[in-house]
């Protein structure tokens, strides 16, 4: 199964439980599976499998309680006025604490930027957005999560600045 | 986690330490082979998509088909006369005769844009090949332009000859219906009464004939030495009543000429 535990954690990511998760990645390879005559052979699957996983969990995010849609606008503006320092000794529980707590629009680029480590142009595909929304989307999404984990760094007592590069 | 990884390193190694659930991917197996397409379903629905321009153009030859059944795209005179015989098939042979020239003249004809003048009409040059109406039947003309309604234009009014028989045929167009006088002497003792005709009905002592086929209505009537049909696309009720407004005059004219 291609790719299957990278699309699962961003799915995970995305969704929040493990059992919605799994029902999620499951329609993402049954579509996949029912959609493969339309794979361009050569072209990057991992990209594919990520714009029907983005797909499947736009299709069901208006439903789920847990992922509400934020509005862009307003629930950054005022957080990043603040660069919060970021601490290196925070747990993994920390950084997926604040990465979960990204409204889902800004989780899902860092996601498929910083963790699976697409390019700009292959985002702008698997999310159908313009480019410019891709660069934009991103450079808030770190700031907040730096702004969140910056959060953390204080309740911890910890002031050593870091970042994500 | 390790403190010297860069931090975008330490996003990543956050997001992947979770542990895909054990034996998940089995079940994702079992899960969509249960779900799985049957073999050659994509193929088969390749094909449906292909099919489709077929279909299309299978459903256009079958309205073709069923326009050219209704004398639409019968280009060449072999083709109209077989229409012609075909749809005269389905009615007594006496109502065929004004049928058939309402469809060869009429029906097939291509009009002018342009209606053609009353003088164009009885100019014997206006038309070639086509002998303009005698002066003793010109009084039809008069007659059918004061009572059929002002939307029809009168396209011709010519003596014709088709399949060996002369006709008078004046004919009248709007912007969907055609209609046609047709007036032929009888040959042989024809007769509706011989033929055990039965009128549909009689108006001012004239018994009137009906008959339909396809889009066409036929109402006729005799004189002592005519036969006289309208013919239209009109509805039956309507076809009748024209001809009950025209028979009383068209008789009258016709009498005069079997009396001279």
């Amino acid at each position: 199964m291609p790719h299957l535990n990278n699309i699962f954690r961003a799915a995970l990511r995305m969704v929040g439980e493990s059992a919605r998760a799994e029902d999620v990645v499951q329609e993402v390879y049954l579509k996949a599976w029912q959609s493969f005559h339309r794979f361009q052979p050569g072209t990057n699957c991992q990209a594919w499998l990520f714009k029907i996983l983005f797909h499947c969990v736009n299709h069901h995010r208006r439903s789920w309680l847990r992922f509400p849609l934020l509005p862009e606008s307003g629930v950054t503006e005022a957080n990043l006025a603040y660069v919060a320092p970021i601490p290196e000794r925070l747990t993994d529980d920390d950084i997926l604490d604040a990465l979960d707590r990204l409204p889902a629009d800004f989780r899902a680029i860092v996601l498929i930027v910083d963790v699976e480590e697409f390019s700009y142009k292959e985002a702008s595909q698997i999310l159908s957005i313009p480019l410019g929304t891709v660069m934009s989307r991103l450079s808030r999404g770190r700031k907040l999560l730096r702004d969140q984990l910056g959060e953390v760094a204080r309740r911890y007592g910890i002031r050593k600045a870091g970042g994500l590069s | 986690m390790n403190p010297t990884l860069p931090n975008k390193n330490r996003l990543k190694d956050a997001v992947n330490s979770v542990p895909v659930p054990e034996g998940f991917e089995d079940r994702l197996r079992i899960q969509i082979q249960a779900h799985r397409v049957p073999s050659g379903a994509h193929s088969q629905r390749r094909w449906v998509l292909r099919l489709v321009p077929v279909l299309v153009a299978a459903g256009v030859l079958a309205a073709l088909s069923v326009a050219y059944q209704f004398g639409h795209f019968r280009l060449t005179r072999a083709s109209r006369d077989a229409y012609i015989a075909s749809v005269s098939s389905h009615l007594g042979e006496i109502m065929r005769i004004g049928l058939r020239d309402h469809i060869h003249c009429a029906v097939f004809r291509k009009y002018p844009k342009n209606p053609p003048t009353a003088e164009e009409i009885l100019n014997p040059r206006f038309e070639k090949g086509v002998k303009p109406i005698s002066t003793q039947y010109a009084g039809l003309i008069p007659i059918v332009r004061s009572l059929v309604p002002e939307t029809f234009r009168m396209t011709l009014a010519h003596q014709c000859t088709y399949q060996g028989r002369e006709y008078i045929h004046l004919s009248l167009r709007d912007e969907s219906d055609t209609l046609s006088l047709v007036v032929t002497r009888k040959i042989n003792g024809e007769s509706f009464h011989a033929e055990d005709i039965l009128p549909a009905l009689t108006e001012s002592g004239i018994p009137m004939y009906q008959a339909g086929v396809q889009r066409f209505q036929i109402s006729a009537f005799e004189t002592a030495d005519y036969l006289v049909y309208f013919i239209s696309d009109l509805g039956k009720r309507q076809n009748m009543d024209l001809m009950l407004a025209l028979a009383p005059r068209v008789k009258g004219l016709l009498a005069k000429l079997e009396i001279s």
